[in-house]
């Protein structure tokens, strides 16, 4: 068993982690054992924000701040409205039926929680993890030096990540117009144009002033 | 650094703190009469007509979307703009002036970027999926 | 006696006692005595200052014994009153999502003063001595965290505010509760992009993301402050607008709209409704904050210009808190004003004005002022 790196990292960095990564685990727990959606769903955004956390320490500033602002606060929102709006009030088992499709479930995930172990455990002879642990410098993982390596470096994929956004945003509408929105929306359009084409003061016989003219005449 | 964010942590459970305590206090303090009347949905009056958990529009769905996306290309545009004069700097800043040539890496890479986005945003916007009727 | 030398040496400058116990003072002023302090007259202030400009009286007859001060004590009586009322939870709502709902609401409009900078920095030790701008060896901010993501982490956890929309629509169990949620948080999160596209064009001017910092490139006279210039003050406008409207304020307060429309805190009673309530309140007090912070100078005004080297240190922190307190003050009056000044804008035209109107000029103003940083090398 090769020895835990706690003497170099110190006491409150360990504790602080542990407090941290068992909040995660926990929260992890709890989004995939309620049985109503909205509720796992607010046990994943908590999930996150241990994450953001355990981010944090590592000194992974803005990861930790976008994990709270895109993933808690953006994409978990989208997940809640999609909850809502399908609107299924308590979620039926749809977990695999039978003895052999759950053991052959629990083998796969045996073998993956294996794989992880062994390379946590052996993590000294791999030169990435084994290596000697050095302080990260005073502006590692801060905005701007993640922005001097994203347009440096990675401004290929940076410019890639655009195209990847505007497929999303055609491919959300794609898939969820519903053929109601399309027929509401050239209806509007149609009644709209017929609007600014047949109301007009001038078009009014007399003009707006002659209708209020007749009346009071018609009152005298 | 850690000293802020421990003062960032305890900020945060001030926060919550604060906010169960309101509600512990909500729950203790004052009457507990519930009859018929107060229990069932208010509807101004009515009776309930209908169920809440009915299906709701998709265009809710639509505009998350676009908030998703445009939460992301600005979370990309921070970083740009905190290094912005030193990527339109053809040298390194001197005590945070440019004393070397202006270029115009930083506002092209950008530019390039935000036309992609103004794109999905014009498309949006034909489809009507923003300017709801 | 060793140990009590090692308590007594980590309540020192520097070490960890000393910035926890600093960090505490800190939010207990600022989070829990300050800000809903400010927003509970605030709540009195609004119905006062709208009947004035309405030409009626208003809440003027709240007294303690024979202190009456037009009224002002309406706040602890409106605390009172919710306290005491009865709480009521619809039968069959979500009993764990309706009572965390209120949380969501109240806890990220708290939270989000931490990173506010409200006074010139103390310098610990040096309290009632002169000490002239930046001689301080070992200065304590008045700002709860100085984090390096700054204006981010109010956009983080303020869009936590969200959830407490949706959700309290949605476990209320009422169909009227869960379409105004739903309205709601797409006002939320519409105007949410604008804010952070208008206040990008900041952060190139400044060139950073931490408002202590910003305070402090700002100067003295209103020609130094943020808001000075044009792509500056367009922005000001864009972001100004945008925080009244993720605040739910009116002209954009349709989601509540209170005599019109059902809210999504329609089956909520007492104090958990005054959590909603004063939850929007404490929003207005820090998103002003925010607003002073970087559009007008932070804790900087004209006539302290060089009271630094005239006078001791407490007194001029004191000084510059006050500054503060007076500009977050008169801007929340501002916000209010606006209430009873214009109309209530319908649901889609509200959507319209977020993503057709406002969000290209802000993606506008951002090239701009790129482009106008290039052109003024």
């Amino acid at each position: 068993m090769h020895q835990l790196h706690t003497q170099t990292v110190g006491l409150p960095a360990t504790i602080t982690f542990a407090i941290l990564a068992g909040l995660t685990v926990i929260g992890a727990l709890f989004t995939i054992t309620r049985r109503n959606p909205v509720v796992a769903v607010i046990s994943l955004v908590g999930t996150f924000f241990a994450l953001a956390g355990v981010y944090a320490s590592l000194s992974a500033h803005f990861l930790a701040i976008l994990q709270i602002l895109v993933y808690a606060g953006a994409i978990m929102v989208l997940f809640i409205f999609v909850v809502m709006i399908l609107n299924r009030d308590e979620i039926t088992r749809v977990a695999a039926r039978g003895m052999v499709r759950r053991g052959l479930g629990v083998v796969a995930a045996g073998y993956v929680v294996w794989l992880l172990a062994s390379v946590v455990a052996n993590s000294s002879a791999t030169p990435l993890l084994g290596g000697p642990l050095s302080e990260p410098g005073a502006d590692f993982g801060t905005v701007a030096s993640v922005g001097a390596s994203l347009f440096t470096d990675f401004m290929f994929p940076f410019e890639a990540v655009s195209l990847l956004l505007l497929v999303a945003v055609v491919g959300g509408l794609v898939v969820s117009r519903s053929e109601k929105q399309e027929d509401d929306a050239e209806e509007t359009a149609r009644r709209r144009a017929q609007v600014a084409t047949e109301i007009r003061p001038e078009s009014m016989v007399g003009g707006p002033t002659d209708a209020t003219a007749n009346h009071e005449a018609a009152h005298h | 650094m850690t000293s802020d964010y421990i003062a960032a942590t305890l900020a945060i459970l001030a926060g919550v703190g604060m906010a169960l305590l309101l509600t512990m206090v909500a729950q203790h303090v004052g009457p507990h009469r519930p009859t018929k009347a107060k229990q069932i949905p208010y509807e101004a009056g009515s009776d309930v007509i209908g169920s809440p958990r009915a299906r709701f529009s998709v265009k809710f769905y639509q505009v998350a979307i676009m908030f998703l996306v445009f939460d992301i290309e600005a979370a990309f545009l921070y970083p740009w703009a905190v290094n912005y004069r030193k990527l339109s700097c053809l040298g390194p800043l001197q005590d945070g002036v440019c004393t070397a040539g202006v270029s115009f890496f930083g506002l092209g890479g950008v530019m390039v970027f935000m036309a992609v986005l103004v794109v999905a945003l014009a498309y949006v916007w034909r489809k009507r999926a923003i300017g709801w009727e | 006696m060793h140990m009590w030398e090692t308590i007594k040496g980590s309540f020192e400058y520097g070490h960890p006692g000393f910035t926890g116990l600093s960090a505490l003072i800190k939010i207990v002023y600022l989070m829990l005595a300050f800000g809903p302090g400010l927003a509970s007259i605030l709540t009195w202030m609004e119905r006062r200052q709208s009947s004035l400009m309405q030409d009626r009286l208003g809440p003027n007859r709240a007294n303690i014994g024979r202190f009456k001060a037009w009224g002002i004590t309406h706040f602890l009586a409106d605390a009172l009153k919710f306290m005491v009322k009865e709480d009521f939870v619809p039968v069959k709502a979500h009993k764990f999502l309706f009572a965390l709902a209120p949380v969501l609401a109240l806890a990220p409009a708290l939270i989000v003063a931490a990173i506010i900078p409200f006074g010139a920095p103390l310098c610990w030790g040096h309290l009632t001595e002169i000490v002239p701008t930046g001689t301080c060896g070992q200065a304590v901010d008045l700002q709860i965290a100085r984090l390096d993501v700054g204006i981010l982490f109010y956009f983080a956890i303020s869009s936590l505010s969200v959830y407490g929309a949706t959700l309290a629509g949605w476990s209320s169990y009422n169909k009227w509760a869960m379409m105004g949620g739903l309205r709601a948080s797409s006002q939320m999160m519409s105007y949410e992009v604008t804010m952070g596209m208008a206040v990008l064009s900041m952060f190139l001017i400044y060139g950073t993301l931490e408002p202590g910092a910003m305070v402090a490139q700002q100067g003295y006279w209103p020609w130094q402050w943020g808001i000075w210039g044009i792509p500056t003050a367009l922005s000001f406008f864009l972001f100004l607008t945008a925080a009244i409207a993720e605040t739910k304020r009116t002209p954009f307060d349709i989601p509540e709209g209170e005599p019109e429309i059902i809210g999504y805190f329609v089956e909520y009673s007492g104090l958990r409704f005054g959590m909603f309530f004063l939850g929007e309140f404490i929003e207005i007090v820090f998103s002003s904050a925010l607003m002073v912070t970087i559009f007008l100078g932070g804790w900087h005004l004209p006539f302290l210009d060089g009271l630094a080297d005239r006078v001791p240190n407490i007194a001029f922190v004191l000084i510059t808190h006050g500054a503060w307190i007076v500009k977050v003050f008169l801007f929340t009056g501002f916000q209010l004003l606006i209430r009873w000044s214009l109309p209530r804008f319908r649901s889609d035209q509200l959507m319209q004005l977020g993503w057709q109107r406002l969000l290209p000029v802000s993606i506008a103003n951002v090239l701009i002022t790129a482009g106008w940083i290039l052109y003024s090398r």
